[in-house]
């Protein structure tokens, strides 16, 4: 592959991610190009960005996932790469193949190694051909309500039903008995075409009590493959992680001597090269099986950025520009332990219902070792169109213990008016006796938590909240002004109540 | 001097303004100060604590509030009001139907009841998709289904209603 410095990168999303991969071009001295959708025309992305463009209306089929208008813009303003971010169009092979064709190079891997680890089933029977260990289930897609019964009964129940055309839980179902199988089918097979366009299902052995461990790898065009170690994301509302950690409190240096070379030499059969992550599930005994190959930055990148001090999406620039990686293997030094919170507009008391509205007050953690990727301010809406994501809290400590207590006094300090999130779970997840342990598996939240105890409000809160209530109904304030300096006056206008008139 | 009751999800407070900055509630004496009002979030100094509250307007008697990462709702009843409710609760004597109402703007992807059918207090009612994913609705009581008021495949804002149920309570006299 020759080699191509790149001059400026077009980010094909919005949001944290987007932020995020800006601030690395900046540092880099890469000019940046937002696109936006017409309800984000004030997002912080399109402010960030040297130059930004319209998509179109807010939803992402009109916006974000226009293959055609991102292209158009990307060669309008000369950009020579466009990088996907996570979700749209970051895992779609034939926009890779559309950027290849109008000579634009595409942040992530090509598209054959996409198409084959997208697939599934593909990347089960490539995993399989090398010994990399699998679920035991089918390695092709079922093409019956018959082969489907028969295959469960082989595998035994409980069995997990999956969509062969992407991720994320979409699809997802746990089948416990024959009789449920039928529904079941139907139910993932509508999901799935719904969110891929592909209604393929295959069958999985469940595991039980499952933990759920990645590998971050990168690999360039000239051979070299490496990993960034593991990040655990067990804990998950309906097949979402919410907490991220590096590394695995569940990982011996042994099991994770085993567990990054299965990673590593699935990457090299399969050709891919860039940021990619290796996802395996784990069950009570430690053994592991392959799950399947992310081909993006994940969300959850921050974890081992924070452990390995090194910025995977400066690494994936250079990867794209033709060079080789920057330091080897030996040259990896990891150090203490990282922690994330994905900070969701949604609610734990009420079903993890998605909230939208605006955030009238946020107030971030700031100190040492704490980072936050934000994609959103005070006085911003957030809308039913788009992921739910607030922020992303991470912290780094020396040990476990301490980035559990900085991350405890960072969620404290945290404050977010106005939409209903998840602060409060996460607060109550670094709290609880198996996390802190380290006990704990997919199902942690359905086995312990209780809405009820996010649900109970402390006396002094209520006296707190009872004052400002009748501070509220006694003075009407008329709107805020800001005087030239920048202070706050407000005008206020006091009222005797004087109701039985 | 203005005398309220806080009715929130689990009791009822009585509280007493004594004079500005200064209320009595649940029978503690406590000295309060507004510092700051910023975009409706009000900094108050209470006792000798800070605090950031946005408290906002439902209703004339309703607030919701949020505080550090707590959020409920509390009626502010006056005497005024007391009154009023009274005289609601004598005029109502008949139970209610209840209007099922979206809880965010969605799109309709499956009706799992017909109108007239018996259903079960957490029986699904309707899956809404938002924000990419699925959400089923459930009712809170059991009851008749007394009409469906959305489509499938339609789209709904937040707090439309869905459906309207007729509440069954067992062994009501005719």
């Amino acid at each position: 592959m020759s080699k191509h410095k790149i001059q400026k990168i077009l980010v094909a999303n919005r949001g944290e991610i987007t932020i995020r991969v800006m601030k690395t071009c900046k540092e880099m001295g890469i000019k940046t190009v937002a696109v936006y959708s017409e309800i984000d025309q004030d997002a912080l992305h399109v402010r960030m960005a040297d130059e930004a463009y319209l998509l179109g209306p807010a939803p992402a089929r009109e916006s974000y996932l226009h293959q055609e208008k991102i292209v158009d813009i990307a060669k309008k303003t000369q950009s020579d790469a466009i990088h996907p971010g996570y979700g749209f169009l970051s895992e779609n092979p034939i926009f890779v193949d559309l950027l290849e064709k109008n000579q634009i190079i595409f942040i992530g891997p090509n598209s054959k190694a996409i198409r084959m680890l997208g697939d599934k089933t593909a990347a089960r029977t490539l995993a399989k051909s090398i010994n990399v260990p699998i679920v035991p289930g089918t390695t092709q897609p079922i093409k019956s309500l018959d082969e489907a019964i028969e295959t469960a009964r082989k595998v035994s129940y409980p069995i997990l039903l999956k969509a062969a055309g992407g991720g994320g839980g979409k699809g997802m179902r746990i089948v416990r008995t024959e009789s449920e199988l039928a529904s079941s089918l139907r139910g993932s097979q509508s999901e799935a075409l719904s969110a891929f366009g592909d209604d393929r299902i295959y069958i999985e052995k469940y595991i039980e009590t499952p933990r759920h461990i990645e590998v971050q790898v990168l690999a360039d065009h000239h051979g070299n493959i490496i990993h960034l170690g593991e990040r655990e994301c067990s804990v998950q509302r309906r097949h979402q992680k919410i907490i991220e950690e590096s590394p695995s409190t569940i990982v011996t240096q042994e099991i994770r001597d085993r567990l990054t070379k299965a990673a590593t030499s699935l990457i090299k059969a399969s050709g891919y090269t860039n940021a990619g992550t290796v996802e395996f599930i784990f069950d009570k005994d430690r053994n592991f099986y392959f799950l399947e190959v992310n081909t993006r930055l994940q969300v959850e990148h921050p974890v081992t950025e924070m452990r390995v001090g090194i910025d995977i999406v400066r690494e994936q620039i250079g990867i794209a520009e033709g060079n080789p990686l920057s330091f080897n293997q030996e040259e990896i030094v990891f150090n203490g332990h990282s922690i994330e919170c994905r900070v969701y507009a949604e609610d734990p008391t009420n079903n993890f219902y998605p909230s939208i509205g605006k955030i009238v007050s946020l107030k971030s953690p700031i100190g040492f070792g704490i980072r936050e990727d934000r994609g959103i301010e005070e006085g911003n809406e957030i809308s039913s169109y788009y992921d739910p994501l607030i922020s992303k809290l991470v912290v780094w400590a020396r040990t476990r213990n301490e980035a559990l207590e900085r991350m405890r006094a960072a969620l404290t300090s945290y404050e977010i008016f106005g939409v209903r999130n998840n602060l409060s779970l996460c607060h109550w997840i670094m709290n609880h006796p198996k996390f802190v342990d380290g006990d704990f598996d997919t199902n942690f939240l359905s086995n312990y938590f209780k809405p009820e105890v996010l649900a109970k409000i402390p006396l002094l809160i209520l006296k707190v909240g009872t004052i400002a209530s009748i501070l509220n109904n006694q003075i009407l304030p008329t709107s805020p002004t800001t005087s030239k300096d920048g202070e706050i006056k407000s005008k206020w206008r006091t009222k005797l109540i004087e109701h039985m008139r | 001097m203005e005398q309220y009751n806080v009715i929130t999800a689990t009791e009822t407070l009585n509280v007493q303004c004594l004079s500005d900055g200064n209320v009595l509630i649940k029978g503690e004496n406590i000295y309060y100060q507004l510092i700051q009002n910023y975009s409706g979030v009000l900094r108050l100094k209470i006792g000798n604590n800070y605090f950031n509250v946005y408290c906002k307007e439902i209703s004339e008697t309703d607030f919701e509030l949020w505080i550090q990462h707590h959020v409920f709702r509390l009626k502010l009843e006056d005497s005024r009001s007391r009154l009023l409710s009274q005289f609601k609760k004598f005029s109502s004597s008949t139970l209610e139907n209840v209007n099922v109402k979206a809880p965010m703007p969605g799109l309709v992807k499956a009706i799992e009841v017909n109108q007239g059918e018996i259903i079960e207090k957490g029986g699904g009612l309707i899956i809404l998709e938002a924000m990419k994913m699925e959400n089923e609705i459930r009712s809170t009581i059991r009851g008749r289904v007394k009409s469906v008021d959305v489509k499938l495949n339609s789209s709904v804002d937040k707090d439309q209603t869905l459906l309207t149920i007729e509440p069954i309570i067992e062994n009501l006299n005719k």
